[in-house]
């Protein structure tokens, strides 16, 4: 290994970005089901209202 | 079959296995970076065969699981499979990108290059781009149901490249190391790289089923304004 770089940095590195990018994977799901269950509620919502507005006429 | 039809995850057991993921990932971690000794030749980079290894076993389980949801997508046509094919292949690309990332620190140390064109690496890049392919030309269809046949059809053709990509090491020359296994490896690291691997199958087995509610929420969403879209066009 003489003349090559350490390799503590490298393997720190390694375990940080998987830790890193494995919780921004399961944060991202979460905001992404977040949103998608607002526009869920909200495209159920239109429909009702439509449906209303009809009848009111 | 209708969306309406689909299977609704049970919430309270996707957070029983979020809790045992959890502390399966962190034992594994644990284990790897602080119970088992130091590679005698490659010193303490060679740790990083406790994530690198299990991220790419994972990335080819989650192209196994396309391939498999794509052919039954194809026999059914029933939109649940194509479903569990797009959650399965954006999982697989969040490991594949992983596993590079982690093959180049560990380059980088041990052969002096973050990135050299060997057949491994080589393929394995490929193996990214098919699937990144898989997910734009779905953000390019309207209509759900030739979506589903054409990614079913990448999610068959492209597989090809995944036996390639594990077989490279033995079919060429190359640099990478060929698969590691019980035989090539003390039994200290074996319980180690076990640890690990059972722990990311886990975690997959979450992301599956956090990706799979996404996917249904999803979909809910696309065939309500494709309804409200058809109301207004009659």
């Amino acid at each position: 290994m003489e003349g090559q770089p350490s390799g503590t940095p490298f393997m720190v590195a390694g375990y940080l970005i998987t830790w890193a990018v494995l919780a921004w994977y399961v944060w991202r799901l979460n905001r992404r089901s977040v949103d998608a269950r607002r526009a869920l509620d909200s495209a159920q919502a239109k429909p009702h209202a439509n449906q209303e507005s009809e009848s009111d006429r | 079959m209708t969306i309406n039809d689909l299977p609704r995850p049970n919430p309270g057991r996707a957070k029983l296995l979020g809790a045992a993921t959890l502390l399966l990932f962190a034992a594994g971690s644990a284990a790897g970076l602080f119970l088992v000794p130091a590679d005698a030749l490659q010193g303490e980079v060679q740790r990083l065969l406790y994530v690198h290894v299990p991220a790419a076993w994972l990335a080819m389980l989650s192209f196994f699981v396309v391939f498999v949801m794509s052919v039954l997508y194809l026999i059914q046509r029933d939109p649940k499979w194509d479903l569990l094919a797009v959650s399965a292949a954006e999982i697989g690309i969040v490991f594949t990108a992983l596993a590079l990332v982690l093959g180049s620190l560990w380059g980088k140390p041990t052969w002096g290059v973050w990135w050299t064109w060997d057949p491994r690496l080589t393929t394995t890049a490929i193996m990214l781009m098919i699937y990144v392919g898989y997910l734009v030309v779905r953000s390019f269809a309207d209509d759900p149901e030739k979506r589903a046949r054409w990614s079913a059809i990448i999610g068959i053709v492209g597989f090809v490249d995944v036996p390639i990509v594990y077989l490279s090491v033995l079919w060429w020359r190359t640099l990478h190391q060929p698969p590691s296994s019980p035989r090539s490896m003390a039994g200290e690291f074996v319980y180690v790289l076990l640890l690990n691997v059972a722990a990311f199958t886990l975690l997959y087995i979450f992301l599956m089923v956090r990706r799979y509610r996404l996917a249904i929420a999803e979909r809910h969403v696309e065939e309500l304004r494709l309804t409200r879209d058809d109301g207004r066009i009659t």
